[in-house]
């Protein structure tokens, strides 16, 4: 976090929307896809997108949070995945 | 026999063998370095001691009583003088050593740290990590401990360490000093069980000391089996050999030990040991000589046996061999389904299928049985080339026999039948790319030696008959044929999950033939009529049109009698010149297609309407009727096609790209205009009034200029030539309808071939500032750097065909490369993805049960049953619902938007025809086999 972010990676315009799950949303999400933390995609806690987040956020993002990315899908206009950060 | 037996295997663990567990196990100790005695009798406590298993027929295992292949073969042990490291290990042993104290054996780290270490690992397993994320972080770990204990003292205890180095590959040095095996495995039992987990080690699974040999396990006989040569002699496995060397030393060092022998003696035989042991588990160990046979082969030992290419992994367990399968020469057969393959009587005969008797087949079955293995009959009719019985005994049915077997067979025998029509089989080709790789077939049996195969399926197999050999499996399971037949068969496989679109479909002469039959108001007689429907088999004749009191058929109401009787549809066909403002239904050139109501009311049906990749009434048949329907359209167009043009007769030949002389000389003045252009360039360039080229250098800029001029030279002569070769020639016929190559081909045989290139620049390599010889240095005129003025029809000059060689060079040397990189990348792709799977809740999850996608291909569509990608086609719907005319408005005024993976591919398909002509063009040049 004390290194300085030399700009803002989620502004560009092929970084998709990463957004942190709430607690709540957390227990809804994963009782929606009926997994448990362990079985999603993995994102880690020094990605360029978390640490900018946490910027953003003014708060760290611990280990184990999940978020949200929204991205364009060629397919399927948007696709919606998560991801659990983890130590990088 | 085991049906209804069943066990779910919960987990494997590998772990490391203990020297007590290896004398637990052991069946025998081995002693002696003898194999047998002079009357070739096994001895006792030697290698090849009977209670380690049997290779000989009728002897009995010592240990279970069990004759050759029942018994499984039992391991013995050698018990070892010293202890002996395992190479296998050493990598890990360096690593206990660095982090650990070399007094009290404690991990070099305080317990507050151990703790952090652990929790770690505790939270890394619950997010799920994989063992190779926590093998990475386990290293982390012995690293800080091996960097803390040069730096600092043991916390423990205190004690100062010292620098650990492997030298390689077995002998470990404190300081210099060298420490014995001995002494490691001193230090390794003093290591704590709970220091263990942070390294990443169970201690129930492994204690490190076991790491450093004190007993040699000693493999079976039945996996070190020795021959009897010819002559009588015995020959010994390379494993034995090597257990040899080890038994030898040992007894030498024991021996010398016991004897109280100089150190110095001990040492050196103690290291013999050392590299007996190490090479008996790998013999390609760097730094030390491979042990070799007597001849200076060197020895195949355990690693060997296990490692590359034609190790057990890749060659007997990934590349298993299997029964039951056949592999020859493909050839075509346009009387064969889709669904069909033709089977030599040869193959037929030798392949066979088990079928159980029961109360209702057992006449059958025993009929069967009495035809023996060779039944005689004007038509083939299958055999029977073993029964097997209750008790599992096999009895070979001879044509002596056969009566007697057949009298014999009870119910429940299995009788091995051969090989007959409609049996299901799987047919593949390599490589294989592609699930269409491997399709179910239906078997017909036939005369010949090849097997036979309906053109249509070409494309999917990639196959070809310039010998092209094609394998064949019999499969022996109700379950399998079931699933065979309700997944495999080619028909379910005619519209492909690449692009969802038809792959398997018309080629060749099957275009050439529907073209010449629907192009413009062709029509037939009754005489070729007839002809042509009796192809087919099973369709009325169409209503005859009548003029002048003669009757005759056109070959649109032909085609349309394969159609189904309520299709409709409309495109533009391939013949298309693609106007700018398209007439429609009032297409001059009868390339407008519309079908209603399974009428062909106008258009031409070429590639467009029925090839494989492009066919588009074989795409609408296939989704909106099903696979079965699809199918007997294929099988009907095939046959249509071939019957018209036996009717109209079909031949291409040079005379095809005759031009008229006018034409020829059109094309000269054209090329040496140009010629004289490109000099004038030259000019420009040389006096230094040569315009440049924003981002390019002057050199640049001509070449770029000179390209430009020529490649329109060619375009016009291509144009000129292509204005005298009109659609009643058979050459242009092929092309434009995309039966087989294509203008530029044409144009390439009747005008001027054209620049040759390398590496997308003319021609430019040889000799000092020129190409060839024939040329002044520093000519850059078009001749000079590869410039083919003459056509393949007129004949190339010496220079200019020098040149083509060059061009055509780098093509080969292209598909060549090629190739064998995407080769190796789709077989790490494939690797990599193997385990993956779609689940019922529509995400891709890999074995472990981790989400890959969330939504398969974000969409959960499934592009064997989309519209060129996409979930429905809309303009479809609107129009089965509204009626032509609405949906027609609807289209227009709901212009849809462009974007997204569908469209993106379906433009790629609709605008990448001038691209293709190159491609077709590289075909020609290094297509054959």
């Amino acid at each position: 976090m004390e290194e300085s972010v030399p700009f803002n990676v989620l502004s560009h315009k092929m970084v998709p929307v990463h957004e942190l799950l709430s607690d709540e949303e957390v227990v809804k999400v994963l009782k929606r896809l009926k997994i448990t933390r362990d079985q999603l995609p993995k994102i880690k806690e020094n990605d360029a997108c978390i640490k900018m987040l946490e910027k953003a956020m003014g708060r760290s993002i611990p280990e184990r949070s999940i978020v949200r990315i929204v991205r364009d899908s060629e397919t399927a206009e948007i696709a919606e995945v998560y991801r659990l950060v983890i130590r990088g | 026999m085991m049906r209804g037996v069943s066990k779910r295997i919960g987990s494997i663990k590998f772990a490391c063998i203990s020297p007590d567990e290896i004398r637990r196990m052991s069946a025998t100790k081995i002693i002696t370095a003898d194999t047998y005695d002079d009357d070739g009798f096994p001895i006792e406590l030697g290698l090849m001691d009977p209670h380690l298993g049997v290779i000989e027929p009728g002897l009995k295992c010592k240990t279970c009583g069990h004759k050759v292949d029942e018994c499984p073969g039992h391991f013995g042990h050698i018990d070892l003088a010293m202890p002996v490291i395992h190479v296998g290990f050493v990598k890990d042993i360096k690593k206990l050593l660095q982090s650990t104290c070399k007094s009290c054996g404690r991990l070099v780290l305080t317990d507050e740290e151990v703790k952090e270490y652990r929790k770690r690992m505790d939270i890394m397993e619950e997010l799920g990590s994989d063992a190779i994320d926590m093998k990475e972080f386990s290293k982390e770990t012995a690293k800080a401990a091996a960097e803390k204990a040069l730096r600092e003292v043991c916390p423990h205890c205190g004690a100062e360490q010292k620098k650990i180095t492997l030298d390689k590959p077995t002998t470990f040095r404190e300081d210099g000093h060298k420490l014995t095996p001995k002494e490691v495995r001193e230090r390794m039992e003093r290591i704590k069980d709970e220091d263990l987990i942070p390294l990443g080690i169970d201690p129930n699974a492994c204690r490190p000391e076991w790491m450093i040999l004190t007993a040699l396990p000693v493999p079976p006989v039945t996996v070190r089996p020795s021959i009897t040569l010819e002559s009588g002699d015995r020959s010994e496995d390379d494993l034995t050999h090597k257990l040899v060397d080890v038994l030898r030393i040992n007894q030498r060092l024991r021996e010398n030990r016991d004897a109280g022998a100089p150190q110095l003696i001990v040492e050196d035989l103690w290291e013999l040991l050392q590299y007996h042991i190490t090479t008996y588990y790998d013999n390609q160990t760097s730094g030390i000589p491979p042990a070799r046979h007597r001849s200076g082969r060197p020895l195949k030992t355990l690693v060997q046996r296990l490692k590359g290419k034609e190790g057990r992994f890749r060659s007997n367990l990934s590349g298993k061999r299997v029964n039951f399968s056949a592999r020859t020469v493909v050839s075509p057969d346009p009387w064969l389904s889709i669904n069909q393959v033709g089977v030599p009587v040869f193959a037929a005969r030798e392949l066979t299928v088990p079928v159980t008797a029961t109360k209702d087949n057992l006449e059958t079955l025993r009929n069967l049985v009495k035809r023996g293995p060779t039944p005689v009959s004007e038509k083939y009719q299958p055999g029977v080339n073993y029964i097997i019985r209750q008790d599992g005994r096999r009895i070979r049915v001879t044509d002596r026999n056969a009566e007697t077997v057949a009298e014999g067979v009870e119910i429940s025998y299995i009788v091995e039948r051969h090989l007959m029509d409609g049996d299901i089989v799987l047919f593949n080709r390599q490589p294989s790319l592609h699930r269409m790789s491997m399709m179910a077939h239906t078997v017909k049996v036939m005369p010949g030696k090849t097997f036979r195969l309906n053109l249509c399926v070409c494309p999917p197999y990639n196959a070809d008959f310039d010998g092209d050999e094609m394998n064949m499996h019999v499969l022996q399971s109700e379950e399998a044929r079931a699933e065979a037949v309700i997944l495999m068969k080619v028909q379910e496989h005619i519209l492909s999950p690449r692009f969802g679109g038809p792959i398997i479909g018309a080629i060749h002469d099957h275009i050439t033939g529907t073209f010449l039959l629907t192009h413009r108001n062709s029509h037939f007689d009754k005489a070729q009529t007839l002809f042509i429907v009796s192809k087919m088999g099973h369709n009325e004749l169409p209503e005859p049109t009548v003029e002048d009191g003669v009757e005759y058929w056109t070959g649109k109401s032909l085609f349309s009698t394969i159609l189904p009787k309520d299709f409709n549809t409309h495109f533009k066909s391939s013949i298309c010149q693609k106007c700018n403002q398209c007439k429609k239904e009032n297409c001059e050139f009868d390339a407008y297609v519309k079908i209603k109501d399974g009428k062909l009311l106008m258009g031409t049906i070429d590639e467009k309407a029925i090839g494989s990749f492009k066919g588009k009434i074989l795409d609408k048949i296939a989704r909106d009727y099903g696979s079965d329907m699809a199918r007997d359209f294929l099988d009907d167009v095939t046959r249509l096609a071939i019957g018209s043009i036996m009717v109209r007769g079909f031949s291409t030949g040079i005379d095809d790209e005759d031009i008229p002389d006018d034409a020829r000389r059109q094309i000269e003045d054209k090329i040496s205009s140009t010629f004289r252009e490109v000099d004038q360039l030259v000019a420009s360039y040389r006096d230094g009034t040569l315009d440049q080229l924003p981002g390019r250098s002057l050199e640049e800029t001509l070449e770029v200029e000179a390209m430009k001029k020529l490649g329109e030279a060619r375009d016009e002569a291509g144009r000129i030539a292509g204005k005298h070769l009109g659609l009643e020639n058979a050459a242009v016929q092929m092309a434009k309808s995309g039966a087989r190559g294509s203008m530029l081909n044409l144009s390439q045989m009747a005008g001027c071939i054209g620049q040759q290139a390398v590496r997308g620049e003319r021609l430019s390599r040889g000799y000092w500032n020129r190409t060839l010889p024939h040329f002044q240095k520093g000519d850059l005129g078009a001749k000079a750097k590869g410039f083919v003025a003459n056509s393949y029809k007129s004949g190339l000059t010496p220079t200019e065909f020098f040149f083509h060689s060059m061009g055509g060079r780098e093509g080969l040397v292209d598909t060549a490369v090629r190739t064998s990189r995407s080769g190796y990348m789709q077989r790490r792709l494939i690797n990599a993805l193997e385990d993956l799977k779609l689940k019922q809740d529509g995400t891709v999850r890999n074995t472990a049960d981790s989400i890959i996608q969330f939504n398969y291909g974000e969409d959960g569509i499934d592009p064997t049953r989309s519209v060129q990608g996409e979930a429905i086609d809309l303009d479809d719907v609107l129009r089965e619902v509204l009626g032509e005319q609405q949906a027609e408005l609807l289209s227009r005024y709901d212009e849809r938007k462009i974007g997204g993976y569908a469209t993106v591919e379906k433009d790629l398909m609709e605008t990448s025809e001038e691209e293709e002509e190159f491609e077709d063009a590289e075909f020609e040049s290094g297509g054959d086999e």
